[in-house]
């Protein structure tokens, strides 16, 4: 197991010079779901945040390198609305959508150290620097969902552990939503 | 007028197809050749897709002339055989003509048939932005670049996209997306393209052109507009149904969340963590 020390990686917005290292970025070691998250980084994902700056949806990509600039992670969130009663009134709720925790295939079995803070692994440090972001940004209303494949249980697993564990059905059969509040 | 973060996908996009005007000029460079002389030399090195024939209508249904479009792709091609690489040449015309063969490609190119004006890059993005053609044109944009993938990259080429932010007397100044970084451009190359006011999106890509030098073009991108999220479609712009956004249907779910007490579940750190821009 490799063990990073948190001084030794950045974690920054990402920038269109990397769209290129996103392309061949690899997180899938075959089952579906990763190869789904897979596909969407070396894809589409990465063109509908890098630049965007879309101030309904605050979409925000985030990369994690280590010291020779090789990106290790990759997280992305961004506001999405949903209509609901607050004071008789119908308005526009505006939760963060965490779209992606996406692990390289290289950096897996990592744990990331830091003083004060427990040793934990490269997901959840990724998750720490996206709520980071998150309560960083304007317009957000405190709460926070994914999409999760419920076959992947390793990803249900990591929801319990940072507070996403309300659970509701998706539009879509094949995916759940989880919900957490900050 | 909502916006759409699905119609953002397709924010800047470049021109997937070119017409002759843009092949010619890559492969030219200032050399004194006719248009037709060019395009025989592509031809006669396989380094030209057949592209994709069509008329063009005026109203009422009028032919108003023929039209050729082609797989930008050829463009690359003509630039490489300038350089002398002829297999890439070859390999990219050959990966063109994939493009040219795939059914959104023609309804793309059907598309800009349609219109009744001239076929300058400036219109073709007009064209192609419209939001039926979204779906299309992610497929062709996403098949061009798979094809790029397959091929040696062009260290000698930068593509950057930007938005004319000012026009000063002869200069113009641009905002490049990736840092906002201010460049400023003679409005004469903004002129040629029908580029120079400001607002106008585009890319800037230069050539290195060796000893020091560098070439710099400009050329409009598709910036598609501001749709209603309610007709988007949603499975098409994200490519997996994992990409919904929250529906009405999710309303009753968030609003007992709303309503009850806050729990924060969410785990948070001690120490505070910076994210660099």
């Amino acid at each position: 197991m490799t063990v990073w020390e948190e001084k030794f990686l950045t974690v920054r917005i990402a920038r269109q010079t990397d769209l290129q290292p996103l392309a061949s970025f690899r997180c899938s070691t075959g089952p579906v779901w990763e190869q789904e998250v897979e596909e969407q980084i070396q894809g589409p994902l990465p063109y509908r945040y890098i630049g965007n700056e879309d101030q309904q949806f605050d979409p925000r990509l985030l990369v994690c390198t280590g010291p020779d600039g090789e990106i290790l992670a990759v997280a992305a969130h961004h506001i999405e609305t949903v209509p609901v009663l607050r004071d008789g009134e119908l308005v526009e709720l505006r939760p963060t959508y965490i779209e992606v925790i996406a692990v390289a295939v290289s950096a897996r079995r990592t744990t990331v150290t830091a003083e004060e803070e427990p040793a934990i692994s490269m997901g959840e440090f990724m998750f720490d620097n996206l709520l980071a972001d998150i309560l960083q940004r304007p317009i957000r209303d405190p709460y926070v969902f994914a999409r999760v494949d419920p076959r992947h249980e390793i990803s249900l697993r990591f929801c319990d552990r940072v507070g996403l564990d309300l659970e509701k059905p998706n539009e879509h059969p094949d995916y759940i939503q989880r919900w957490g509040d900050l | 007028m909502k916006r759409s973060i699905g119609y953002n996908v397709c924010m800047r996009t470049l021109l997937p197809l070119v017409t002759k005007r843009e092949i010619v000029r890559e492969m030219r460079l200032g050399v004194m050749r006719t248009d037709d002389a060019v395009l025989r030399t592509l031809r006669t090195n396989h380094a030209l897709s057949k592209g994709l024939a069509g008329q063009r209508r005026a109203s009422a249904g009028r032919l108003n002339g023929a039209m050729h479009l082609y797989c930008s792709l050829n463009r690359d091609a003509a630039r490489a055989l300038r350089h002398k690489d002829k297999d890439l040449a070859q390999q990219l015309a050959q990966a063109a003509t994939r493009v040219e063969a795939m059914k959104a490609t023609r309804t793309l190119a059907d598309a800009i048939e349609q219109q009744s004006a001239d076929s300058s890059p400036r219109l073709l993005a007009e064209v192609l932005a419209r939001p039926e053609l979204t779906t299309a044109l992610r497929e062709v944009d996403r098949a061009i670049i798979a094809e790029r993938r397959e091929l040696p990259s062009e260290p000698r080429m930068t593509v950057a996209s930007g938005r004319v932010t000012a026009l000063n007397g002869v200069s113009a100044t641009i905002a490049l997306d990736d840092d906002l970084t201010p460049l400023a451009v003679p409005r004469e190359l903004l002129r040629e393209e029908d580029l120079d006011e400001e607002g106008a999106v585009l890319a800037a890509r230069w050539e290195l052109m060796g000893e020091g030098m560098s070439l710099l073009a400009l050329e409009p991108v598709i910036d598609l507009p501001a749709t209603d999220t309610s007709a988007e479609p949603l499975v098409d712009i994200y490519g997996t149904p994992w990409g919904q956004v929250l529906t009405d249907a999710d309303s009753p779910f968030v609003q007992s969340i709303v309503d009850s007490p806050p729990r924060h579940t969410i785990r948070r750190r001690r120490t505070k963590v910076t994210i660099g821009e």
